[in-house]
């Protein structure tokens, strides 16, 4: 995986759980890789996997068995909380990054609704 | 815990007054051409003698005692053309009785090296990957690779990386220089700059993106001062 070398390759290998986690790549109850297998598919240092993993567990998204791995939750209601507030995060980026574009808020939503409207077309 | 402990390590045009402790992980050592870092490995595997100061490897300072403590990954520049690897392999055991066969042949397997090929038409690829199944077969706390992926293609590359990631015992350190750092920082902990004969900086590698600097960055900003 290619990473930013400019941010904690930690933080980025928590985004890429989380989104495996809602796509449901990975599921609510099911156990993920260990970390020397996510240290080679991701070719990260074995800490490094550790940092993100102690992250992801302080927050009870993954749950450690002990000398069973780690779990996705099965916190449906924890896991939807933490999508929306990762979704609304980014949208609140995105909009301050069109904003700088000078793209107010109304422009955008028509704007968006048009981008998806041509998608939709285009299927 | 500290592994490395070099201490007022001088050499008279090439290091400077070195002092660093280093803990388990995997550290790189990163500075110019000529900077001394292949200076400061051979100092530290026992194979230069002359020079200032005291190298202790698990507290271990006598040259003797930390030589068994260290795997240095050898210099192919004395080696006949014809060799094959079955015979560095035969050989490199005989040196180190601390070879782990059953670990060589995992590493042989794992880089499908060809035994009976000689050095004359190995690869750099090849030649790099022999030079990590040799010093990985040996069960030690210091690993010192000097430049494993210099002149080595992407897929090699990776390929050597995992083997690091798949094989470094976890109380060891494995101290390497490159010059492609970027393409290896992920699997960093830490990293060393010798600059002008100095040690000018040394810093945990997730520590200097908490500050929004690449590794790359840090090392030019070091350099610059």
């Amino acid at each position: 995986m290619n990473f930013n070398d400019n941010i904690p390759i930690y933080l980025q290998i928590q985004d890429y759980l989380l989104k495996q986690i809602f796509t449901e790549k990975l599921k609510p109850g099911e156990r993920i890789p260990s970390i020397r297998q996510l240290a080679l598919d991701l070719t990260v240092n074995i800490n490094t996997i550790q940092h993100a993993l102690k992250g992801l567990t302080d927050q009870e998204i993954l749950i450690t068995k002990r000398g069973d791995g780690k779990y996705v939750t099965t916190d449906q209601t924890l896991l939807d909380k933490l999508r929306e507030q990762t979704i609304k995060s980014e949208i609140n980026e995105f909009s301050t990054k069109m904003q700088s574009y000078g793209v107010s808020n109304p422009e955008l939503v028509n704007l968006i609704e048009r981008y998806v409207g041509g998608k939709n077309d285009a299927d | 815990m500290t592994l490395i402990k070099v201490t007022d390590l001088n050499k008279k045009g090439i290091l400077e007054n070195l002092n660093f402790e280093i803990a388990p992980g995997i550290v790189a050592v990163l500075g110019e051409n000529g900077a001394g870092k292949t200076t400061l490995f051979d100092i530290i595997a026992g194979l230069r003698k002359n020079y200032l100061g005291t190298i202790a490897v698990n507290g271990k300072a006598k040259l003797a005692d930390r030589k068994m403590l260290i795997s240095y990954v050898p210099s192919f520049k004395y080696i006949s053309r014809f060799t094959t690897f079955k015979k560095l392999a035969k050989d490199f055991s005989q040196i180190y009785p601390d070879v782990d066969q059953a670990r060589l042949n995992e590493m042989v397997e794992f880089f499908q090296i060809d035994q009976s090929e000689n050095l004359a038409k190995a690869s750099k690829g090849t030649i790099g990957k022999w030079k990590m199944a040799l010093c990985f077969s040996r069960k030690v706390p210091v690993y010192l690779l000097d430049e494993p992926f210099n002149g080595i293609d992407v897929i090699t590359r990776k390929k050597i990386m995992n083997s690091i990631l798949l094989w470094k015992p976890e109380e060891s350190v494995i101290l390497l220089t490159d010059h492609y750092f970027n393409e290896i920082s992920s699997i960093l902990d830490h990293i060393l700059i010798i600059n002008h004969q100095k040690l000018v900086a040394q810093a945990d590698v997730e520590d200097i993106r908490e500050q929004g600097k690449s590794i790359e960055d840090f090392y030019i900003e070091q350099l610059d001062e």
